[in-house]
């Protein structure tokens, strides 16, 4: 099923934010709304050899972005260490309303220094180059200080994370072995839970009895339940083209409808599909497929997953789903480097089950195709991370009409 | 972990391209749904005595018992839940049957060692159209609290002998089933406990360092090989393989050895830079490969000239035909009679793993390794 999609007369004003202080940014993984409505971001380089990653606030006033710290220096893994570097926040900051904190688990991918790939498997046992580990690195949003910065993952990167704000619990999977662990605030105690499979789940959501629920790569739903800490494979696989096996049908981006407990979400496969899942209904929840996204194509040839793609899922505070999807030109592949892509602001309304279409997102250089994630302003802006050049950037929305946000709940989400 | 000098871990190293690895799922894809991920640690893989089949076993709680058919037109794994209570196969063997194969195991239940049989599962074959049959497992009534802690068959699969800490058992088929016939008492000084079946008689690892011959149709007495001292402390043994005739030994310091039975005498190798060794083999035409790393493994290739040892690392198992997925934890490894290399995975969501080696690698063999051939 593909959805037809209507245009709108209510065209954003959007601009483009370049990280013009880091350079040799390639890329934004992260961006998420902190306890403070703020918008936090990720500044990653992950192509430059001996590089590090630095932590951005917008400022909304001026919007204008802000440096606030770089990895290095914060968790005292070196840029220079001769180890694979903290590259990157990888959709793992998270916020902690009750402590006024936004919490970031660093990751992996970038080289040492002189060198131009780091193979995360083969360099495991490396003495002197293996990564360090994951270190979680916890921003006071009231002081603007970095309070704590422990490692928390030893020698892997953390994916993704998400956060239990009662039980003070963080949920990861880890990168390259990708185990599902937990790791308690209180007292850093890590457990895990095993691996899942070799393809990440690229988010993990809660429900609001707080139950941690991911995809692993056969495309099946998984359920940590906080009250037995068991992990469960439930009886839901991500939907997908009919041509297709399940398998890679891990979720790349999910949020939740305003507080009804709806859980919409993206996968990371082509064609991508939506999907909206009720985890609170019966035992299992129930899933439901809202057909495909992204534009018909032929489908015998091989397209990457990173080119047909959808990111930056932000439930509006007008009751709407906005995502933003890619769109290209002639045939999918080798549309890596060569395509001029775009990417289109799309809205879902679930009272009409219509899409609507806000315009093009696009930067003077490099393709456009990639939104990473999306967040939302106190005010009602949204930003959404670019990747594909460098420096890397933000798009910064504003929808003509939405409105400002008035309660935290609406703007919060517990998961990168 | 623990990284020796002799050779250091790639600088930048790669999933393994010299030969060709590939995940074998515990299902029969599209048609089965494969068994949960934390059923499939496996941990112990024995061949049928034809090697066409490979029988692996899972350990934890719901651990299984699966059966793999991988040649002609099967292709594919068909699997029973092992007795209820069942965490882990401490060994198995499978004998020949008339009718069909005979698997025995010895398993751990609430800490205690029991020993079971089953037979194959009848599987018919794998593209029009397919049937399983299995047989229910069956326990011996064998008061051994020791455990039993290894199989070897006859050739004409009506006997096996096993053994525990103290003694050598010998069992027999008597109407379709086994009853324990013999029993020899191991020399005061013990004994590894693992068999090392070769074309040249059955060897135990004394804890001396001295090999023991012994021949099951024969059976009733042991005799010594003139054999140089083990090398190394037999509490070291990290693990060890059994060809047509070679042992090959790997310590927990990654040292490895062959013990050439027709000769008589040790040759030392290269030592695997990476530890822990967790599996090594010897193919039928003398190449030596080890599994080897903690968290996430690597295979090696070990040379067996002699004057020229090296240790090469072939890099992190990866499978892309058939299941695409990283192998991070191979164990023991077992060779099938068509040079192939059958891993256990044992790991969460653990597949079979099959390694076939890249023939360029041929023209290294050596002269030891010819000998081989030729004795065959």
């Amino acid at each position: 099923m593909h959805q037809t999609t209507e245009s709108t007369d209510s065209k954003p004003e959007w601009s483009y934010l370049e990280f013009s202080e880091q350079p040799l940014s390639d890329s934004c993984w992260s961006v998420q709304t902190g306890p403070d409505g703020r918008v936090y971001i990720a500044a990653c380089t992950e192509h430059t050899g001996g590089e590090t990653a630095t932590v951005l606030r917008y400022n909304e006033k001026n919007q204008s972005l802000e440096s606030l710290f770089e990895l290095d220096k914060v968790t005292g893994d070196l840029r220079d260490s001769g180890r694979a570097t903290q590259c990157k926040i990888h959709y793992s900051f998270v916020p902690d309303p009750e402590k006024g904190f936004l919490h970031a688990a660093t990751h992996l991918s970038g080289p040492p220094a002189g060198e131009e790939h780091y193979n995360p498997w083969a360099s495991w046992s490396d003495p002197t180059r293996a990564f360090r580990g994951s270190y979680l690195i916890s921003y006071d949003t009231g002081s603007d200080s970095v309070v704590e910065s422990r490692l928390m993952i030893p020698k892997e990167g953390c994916r993704c994370l998400a956060f239990d704000g009662e039980r003070r619990i963080l949920y990861a999977i880890t990168y390259p072995r990708d185990h599902f662990v937990s790791f308690r605030l209180a007292d850093g105690c890590l457990t895990d839970y095993g691996r899942i499979g070799s393809v990440n789940s690229q988010c993990i959501f809660l429900d609001h009895k707080q139950r941690a629920y991911f995809f692993d790569d056969r495309g099946i739903l998984l359920r940590f339940d906080p009250e037995d800490r068991m992990l469960r494979e439930l009886p839901h696989v991500y939907p997908h083209a009919d041509y297709q096996t399940p398998w890679h049908g891990v979720i790349y981006d999910a949020v939740e409808a305003g507080g009804s407990g709806a859980v919409y979400m993206v996968p990371w496969k082509s064609p991508p599909f939506l999907a909206r899942f009720w985890p609170m209904e019966g035992a299992e929840g129930r899933m439901e497929s809202l057909g495909m996204l992204t534009q018909e194509r032929d489908a015998t040839e091989i397209c990457s997953v990173n080119l047909d793609h959808v990111g930056g899922l932000i439930w509006g505070a007008d009751d709407r789903l906005y995502f933003v999807k890619s769109e290209w030109t002639g045939p999918c592949q080798g549309g890596r480097t060569s395509l001029k892509t775009i990417s289109k602001l799309v809205s879902f309304d679930p009272s009409t089950n219509r899409f609507s279409e806000h315009g093009c997102l696009h930067s003077a250089v490099g393709q456009n195709h990639y939104v990473s994630r999306g967040a939302m302003t106190s005010g009602g802006e949204f930003l959404f991370g670019k990747i594909l050049t460098s420096p890397a950037g933000v798009y910064r929305v504003r929808l003509p009409g939405h409105p400002p946000q008035t309660t935290p709940k609406q703007y919060l989400r517990m998961w990168g | 972990m623990n990284i020796q000098n002799s050779e250091p871990p790639p600088v930048n190293g790669n999933f393994v391209r010299r030969g060709t690895f590939l995940a074998i799922p515990l299902c029969f894809p599209g048609v089965s749904k494969p068994v949960p991920l934390e059923e499939s640690r496996i941990s112990k893989v024995c061949l049928s005595p034809d090697s066409t089949a490979i029988y692996s076993f899972s350990r934890g709680p719901g651990a299984r018992m699966f059966q793999t058919l991988p040649l002609a037109d099967y292709g594919y794994t068909a699997g029973i839940r092992l007795p209820s209570g069942v965490t882990e196969v401490l060994a198995a063997a499978v004998l020949k049957g008339q009718e069909w194969d005979h698997v025995v195991f010895s398993a751990v239940i609430a800490g205690q060692t029991r020993l079971f049989h089953t037979r194959e599962i009848l599987m018919g074959t794998g593209i029009q159209e397919w049937h399983t049959v299995s047989s229910p497992v069956r326990e011996f009534a064998l008061d051994r609290p020791h455990g039993l802690l290894d199989f070897v068959a006859s050739r004409d699969g009506n006997t096996f002998a096993s053994i525990d800490s103290k003694e050598l058992l010998l069992f027999s088929l008597e109407k379709k089933s086994f009853v324990l016939s013999h029993t020899i008492s191991l020399p005061s000084c013990g004994a590894y406990p693992r068999f090392f079946p070769t074309q040249d008689g059955i060897f135990l690892l004394r804890n001396d360092g001295r090999l023991l011959r012994f021949n099951l149709s024969e059976t009733q007495s042991f005799s010594e090989v003139e054999a140089l001292d083990f090398p190394f402390p037999i509490s070291s043994v990290a693990t060890a393989f059994a060809s047509r005739s070679d042992i090959v030994f790997c310590s927990n310091n990654g040292e490895t050895i062959v013990f050439d039975s027709v000769s008589g005498r040790y040759r030392e190798m290269s030592t695997i830079p990476l530890l822990p060794v967790r599996g090594v083999a010897q193919t039928l035409d003398g190449r030596i490969f080890a599994s080897a790393g903690e968290e996430i493994c690597h295979l090696f290739e070990i040379s067996h000239k002699e004057k020229h040892p090296w240790a090469k690392d072939l890099g992190v198992p990866a499978s892309t035909l058939s299941t695409r997925r990283y192998g991070l934890q191979l164990t023991e490894v077992l060779c099938g009679n068509n040079g192939e290399l059958y891993f256990c995975e044992d790991d969460r969501g653990g597949h079979l793993w099959v390694y076939f080696p890249a023939i360029s690698s041929c023209h290294e063999m050596t002269g030891a390794s010819f000998h081989n051939d030729s004795k065959s």
